[in-house]
């Protein structure tokens, strides 16, 4: 269970946009990450001053705070992101709502190639092949 | 600690990595008497295991199946691969390797370009870095067999280079990316060529052909890609050769002038293994920090490390460009622009390679400012509508970047290891002429706005120089035959013997090498 703060804090990284859920509800599994990173939280409430003011100012004014922390301790709020961003990334509704399947790349795999692709791959070689020779004896 | 000392044997290879698997492949053919013991400090990959199996494979790339073994570690590490930490703190590029049977085969992108016949004449040619003791043609018989064993996929006819023996396989399907791309090029009249490929575009050699999944720099689950514990391991096994895992090489043991074996660290303890002849492929961090730590003096031992200048230009297209599938290296290149031309303002060239599209998670954590909406609108522009055209330059040997011990013990037994790295102004100019073109390319292809990379430092695939070739001991550490100079027995065979790096990726190269300090070997000792 993630408190109102943190999710605040989780939505201001990842906000919705159109299908993409925003991060607090891509049912990602944060705790661990989170206290690993607690002091940059504590960081991010402190600019706002206090955990409650934070989760409570409207999406612009989080910006505002999480982007004058990363200005102040750019390290600690870099690797929250990445921490974050790796998990949310993943998430399968996310990955979905970019248009890509969320299933493992195997067994499966993918297809690659159109019809076409061989005869006019064929035509533009032709014209490099003609160049015969162009490395250095 | 005590130290068992073992059964002499005729040769010891130190490492399981590429150059050590083309060494080995070809003794025991052409010296099947011999008795070989290779020692490896990793373990065999179960590929039933690799993260292309897992939903949540996005996170592996970012963690623990990382290319660099520092981030491997950081995440708490992988068992196939005994990474080791390297101090690259003072290095533009970050090295990256697996540390297990295979090597860094096991993670590569399995690109496998030869050199040009000028790279191994850069100073008769153009007045730098230094000739190899033999020429292409030289090399070429051995290139024929490494590719042979490795098995090819690729397309006869390149003008970019000397004809090459017929692929038993076309090349992997060039898709959406590459199909764009060869458009560009063909559009600016360039050369563009599908690359040779270490994949197998179908069935080969008792291996499937590529379904086109993607993570191939994790490992790959189907044994398409060709890696040294499925290509070359298996078959010199069968012929005899002893391989012995979790085995970390502490020591080369060298006595008035000639090794007389190595001693290595077990689970179950120190070991001595006495052996006539020592062959050392450990890479070029590897390889420079085992010989370091034996007391080799040579004044260019660890010196002239050589990665490989790379540099990216990417290009976001309105049309789909297929997104994250496919094997990541293998699509085109062109080498329009490889050869010396002086009006450009640098002797040596650039090698350009269009490379496909990483997963979501991967794209996301490289955007310039990865949170926030404006992460969404930079992902939504760019997943699935985005090529990269990756720029290689010529690195030249320089003697001040090297390989170098800490002065501390690391966690394995041996001296810890650094490495320190500045690219050079030659390797800046042809970079940024080469980006200048990337960028040309990507337009003409018909990118609506493209992004320059000048310097990516997790591009450190390459290992070179640190134990180069050469004839005069004061500049080189070996002879041209691999033959550490001053130490009767003592052999290198892998990519720190490069005198100098060429532009283009260097397996095939070391493979073609290490066959032929097999070769050379053989003939002496039969
Ligand atoms: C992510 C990635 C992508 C790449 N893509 C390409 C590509 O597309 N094309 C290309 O040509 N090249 C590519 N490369 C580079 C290529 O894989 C390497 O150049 C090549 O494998 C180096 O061969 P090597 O024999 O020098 O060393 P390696 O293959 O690295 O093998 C060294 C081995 O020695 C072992 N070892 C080291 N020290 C000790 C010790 N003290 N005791 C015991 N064992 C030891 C290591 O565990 C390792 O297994 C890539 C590399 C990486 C990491
Ligand atoms: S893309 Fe092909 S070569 Fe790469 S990991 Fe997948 S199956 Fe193997």
């Amino acid at each position: 269970m993630t408190t109102t703060f943190e999710d605040a804090v989780l939505d201001t990284l990842f906000p919705g946009l159109g299908a993409i859920p925003p991060a607090s509800r891509a049912g990602l599994d944060v705790a661990s990450v989170l206290a690993r990173h607690g002091g940059v939280l504590d960081a991010i409430a402190a600019t706002a001053g206090g955990r409650e003011a934070f989760a409570a100012a409207d999406p612009a004014r989080r910006a505002h705070l999480l982007a004058e922390t990363e200005r102040g301790t750019p390290a600690p709020v870099q690797a929250l992101v990445l921490a974050v961003s790796a998990l949310y990334h993943a998430s399968a509704p996310v990955v979905e709502a970019y248009g890509w399947p969320s299933r493992p790349p195997q067994p499966q795999g993918f297809a690659v190639g159109a019809p076409g692709d061989e005869a006019e791959a064929d035509g533009m070689l032709e014209r490099v092949r003609a160049r015969r020779q162009i490395w250095r004896g | 600690m005590s130290v068992k000392r073992l059964e002499p044997v005729d040769v010891v290879v130190v490492g399981a990595g590429l150059g050590a698997a083309a060494f080995t492949r070809h003794l025991v053919e052409e010296a099947p008497s011999l008795s070989v013991v290779v020692l490896e400090r990793g373990g065999w990959v179960d590929r039933a295991a690799l993260p292309a199996f897992r939903a949540d494979f996005q996170r592996d790339v970012l963690g623990p199946y990382a290319t660099s073994p520092n981030v491997r570690l950081a995440a708490g590490g992988i068992a196939p691969s005994a990474d080791y930490a390297v101090d690259d703190s003072q290095s533009d590029f970050k090295p990256l390797m697996w540390s297990g049977v295979g090597g860094s085969t096991i993670n590569w992108a399995a690109h496998f370009p030869r050199f040009h016949p000028s790279d191994f004449r850069t100073r008769s040619l153009d007045g730098v870095g230094d000739d190899w003791p033999f020429t292409y043609r030289d090399l070429e018989p051995f290139y024929d067999l490494n590719d042979a064993r490795f098995g090819i996929a690729g397309l006869p006819g390149d003008p970019a280079y000397p004809p090459k023996p017929a692929r038993p396989m076309p090349p992997i399907a060039l898709g959406r990316l590459g199909m764009t791309a060869a458009r560009g090029f063909d559009r600016l009249g360039w050369h563009w060529w599908p690359v040779d490929s270490a994949i197998n575009s179908r069935a080969h050699a008792g291996r499937p052909g590529c379904n086109h999944c993607g993570p191939c720099q994790q490992g790959c689950v189907t044994g398409a890609k060709a890696s040294t514990d499925m290509t070359h391991w298996p078959e010199a096994i069968a012929r005899g050769v002893e391989m012995r895992t979790g085995a970390v090489v502490l020591q080369v043991e060298i006595e008035a002038g000639r090794v007389t074996g190595v001693t290595y660290r077990t689970a179950e303890g120190d070991l001595f293994q006495p052996a006539a002849t020592v062959v050392v492929a450990g890479n070029g961090i590897g390889t420079a920090r085992l010989l370091l730590a034996s007391g080799v003096s040579s004044p260019a031992l660890g010196c002239n490390l050589m990665y490989h200048g790379a540099g990216y230009v990417r290009g976001f297209f309105a049309e789909d460009l297929d997104g994250p599938v496919g094997p990541t290296g293998c699509a085109i290149y062109s080498h329009e622009f490889y050869e010396t031309d002086r009006s450009r303002g640098f002797v040596r060239g650039v090698h350009l390679q269009a490379t496909r599209e990483n997963p979501l998670a991967v794209q996301a954590a490289r955007l310039p400012r990865p949170w926030g909406e404006e992460a969404h609108a930079a992902l939504l522009r760019e997943f699935r509508h985005s090529m990269a055209i990756l720029v290689v330059n010529e690195d030249l040997p320089e003697h001040e970047n090297h390989v170098g011990l800490t002065g501390e013990t690391a966690p394995d037994g041996l001296p810890g290891v650094k490495v320190v790295y500045r690219l050079s102004d030659h390797s800046r100019r042809a970079l940024d002429f080469g980006l200048d073109r990337a960028e040309e390319m990507l337009r003409a292809a018909g990118a609506v706005e493209t992004v320059r990379v000048p310097l990516a430092p997790f591009t450190g695939w390459h290992l070179l120089g640190t134990a180069r070739m050469g004839t005069d001991p004061l500049t080189s550490v070996t002879d041209g035959s691999g033959r550490v100079h001053g130490v009767s027995g003592l052999l290198v065979a892998d990519g720190s013997l490069f005198t100098t790096s060429a532009a283009v990726n260097p397996g095939s190269t070391i493979g073609a090498l290490a066959t032929k300090v097999a070769d050379d070997f053989a003939r002496l000792v039969a």
